[in-house]
């Protein structure tokens, strides 16, 4: 949550955060904390329908 | 150095030259499955790669937020895994660098152990008697996930500008779904300062 004044780039409504943290986050206690690869974020990212710049993981093209 | 006395879990062989050699037990070791150290066992971490002493490092720091809110210290680690405070300490530089903890800038302790903050913060999650601070909206609703939690309340204790707010989990499900959580930065940018993010 921001504060006043304060940019928003990118929003995400709390069921895409929740949905996201699922597929994220669950069972990681198990997989000895092992994070998925930056490519599988993305995509994990997509699913949720956060796409768009300023979802993007790299930078995207044309941005100085 | 501190792994070669008392060590538990470890046999003995013949020593070479001026190095002792010792076995590493096979659950010490890396693997596609993951090797997790026995709880009480001294590791011999100098049979160890690199890669071993940060997967070791790694799982006793969220392993200790998981249980008690709080990180160990580089020292703490250090005696807990039977390793040399200074590798301890290049460990967990190398965690940092790779994002898999994030460091305080001054004393270089872990800071965050995402989703888990290891300071006090405006988020926080309490379950059972128990409570968890988290980074952000975001790594609140994650350590829930992260713990499995059934049944939490998520505080966003607000801050300037901001009101508070508490969302309730109740038999694994988010009750509220209203709001958005919002970042200031795109996600290309989240790691060039990810205490700001």
């Amino acid at each position: 949550m921001m504060g006043k004044g304060e940019s928003l780039v990118g929003c995400m409504t709390l069921d895409q955060c929740w949905t996201l943290s699922e597929t994220w986050y669950a069972g990681r206690l198990d997989r000895h904390y092992q994070r998925p690869p930056l490519g599988s974020f993305q995509e994990l990212l997509r699913r949720a329908g956060l796409v768009g710049e300023a979802w993007s993981l790299t930078k995207p093209v044309g941005i100085t | 150095m501190r792994g070669e006395e008392g060590s538990k879990g470890c046999t003995r062989r013949e020593a070479l030259g001026s190095q002792a050699h010792r076995e590493v037990p096979d659950e010490h070791r890396s693997s596609g499955g993951a090797a997790r150290p026995r709880r009480g066992a001294t590791l011999c971490w100098s049979w160890m790669t690199s890669n071993d002493l940060d997967l070791a490092v790694r799982h006793r720091v969220y392993t200790a937020m998981a249980a008690s809110g709080r990180a160990p210290t580089a020292a703490r680690l250090s005696l807990e895994l039977g390793a040399e405070l200074g590798e301890v300490r290049t460990s967990l530089e190398r965690l940092d660098e790779g994002h898999a903890l994030v460091l305080d800038a001054v004393t270089r302790e872990v800071r965050m152990a995402l989703p888990f903050s290891n300071i006090s913060t405006p988020y926080r999650v309490e379950s059972g008697g128990r409570g968890w601070d988290a980074n952000c909206a975001w790594d609140s609703l994650a350590l829930v996930r992260l713990l499995g939690l059934r049944d939490a309340q998520v505080l966003d204790r607000g801050g300037p500008g901001r009101d508070g707010r508490v969302l309730t989990v109740a038999a694994g499900n988010l009750a509220e779904r209203d709001g958005v959580i919002s970042s200031a930065r795109p996600a290309w940018r989240w790691w060039e300062d990810i205490v700001f993010t």
